[in-house]
């Protein structure tokens, strides 16, 4: 019995990899107690009780996502984090019990600010690289009319088409905090619908 | 129908759990479960927060050759509890009041 149990940590222990090592070595002593003092004859019985490892583990970080303070999480973050706030407590929605209409609506919200924000980057991306490539491309254009005697509107052309760069150059800085900003807003508000979500406890009543 | 389990009574159930004995996480989880089918990861982070707030405390007791972790409830433990009650008393007073009433005029 006991192997099967270390083997079910084991599983659960590598899908919470992310979380901090105090806390992965609380919640994994955690399981691995409440399991040992249960009456489990095989996985199933485990699974019935708990899910698969995958999906407790999901339900672990989706919560652990939405505990974290919001200030402490939004100050210091990368987009990378708070895109990987954003993923963990989508998973941990969707690992939420079907029955709650709430999560369901949630989900909807999540991936529609998801593919909002996607386009944002998407098409900042395009701006910056249309105005970068639109630059350089007129500057090498623009040496042809600069030897081929119109050197005046050739210079025109060289002025206007370095403009162009260094604006797409300047503006690549700003753009990438704004990218961050936004991130990191967005992983705020996933934080806050999750937590409206994990952190109400349904219970059936039968009258 | 399902009713909503907010938070602070969670915390006032897990907490008169073991104020009336110390238990280990597996009684705690079936006697939530028992009563109000609470799931098991509902409850550890209940636990988690009763234990970072000090509410809480942790001891560990040797058994079969690994150790169990009793929780055991601190003063301020207790008088959380206290204030937990008084709020529900007050809340369920009311609606037991509320809802009284209705029913008479229904019948």
């Amino acid at each position: 019995m006991n192997r099967i149990i270390d083997n079910y940590i084991l599983q659960l222990k590598q899908y919470l990899i992310d979380l901090p090592n105090s806390d992965l070595k609380d919640v994994v002593q955690f399981y691995q107690e409440f399991l040992l003092d249960g009456n489990y004859h095989n996985e199933a019985d485990i699974i019935t009780e708990l899910g698969t490892p995958k999906q407790l583990a999901r339900k672990i970080m989706a919560d652990y996502s939405v505990s974290v303070p919001e200030k402490e999480e939004t100050q210091k973050t990368s987009s990378k984090s708070s895109l990987k706030t954003i993923w963990v407590i989508l998973l941990g929605v969707l690992a939420a019990p079907i029955g709650i209409p709430l999560a369901l609506a949630a989900v909807v919200v999540m991936v529609a600010v998801l593919i909002a924000l996607a386009a944002v980057f998407i098409a900042l991306a395009i701006v910056i690289t249309s105005l970068f490539v639109s630059g350089v491309f007129i500057l090498v254009r623009s040496f042809g009319l600069l030897f081929g005697g119109n050197w005046a509107s050739g210079f025109f052309y060289v002025g206007g088409s370095m403009v162009l760069t260094c604006v797409s150059l300047l503006l690549f800085p700003i753009i990438m905090k704004f990218i961050r900003f936004l991130t990191a807003e967005c992983a705020a508000f996933f934080q806050h619908i999750g937590r409206r979500i994990f952190k109400q406890r349904y219970y059936k009543v039968n009258a | 129908m399902a009713i909503v389990i907010p938070n602070r009574l969670l915390d006032g159930i897990i907490l008169s759990f073991i104020k009336r004995n110390n238990l280990y996480r597996r009684v705690i989880t079936e006697q939530a479960k028992a009563f109000f089918g609470i799931s098991e990861p509902t409850i550890y982070p209940v636990l988690r927060r009763l234990r970072n707030n000090r509410f809480l405390s942790v001891y560990s007791r040797p058994f079969q050759g690994r150790t169990r972790n009793y929780y055991q409830i601190t003063s301020s433990g207790k008088s959380e509890l206290k204030v937990i009650k008084k709020e529900w008393q007050i809340f369920s007073t009311k609606m037991n009041q509320v809802m009284g009433e209705e029913n008479e005029q229904n019948n």
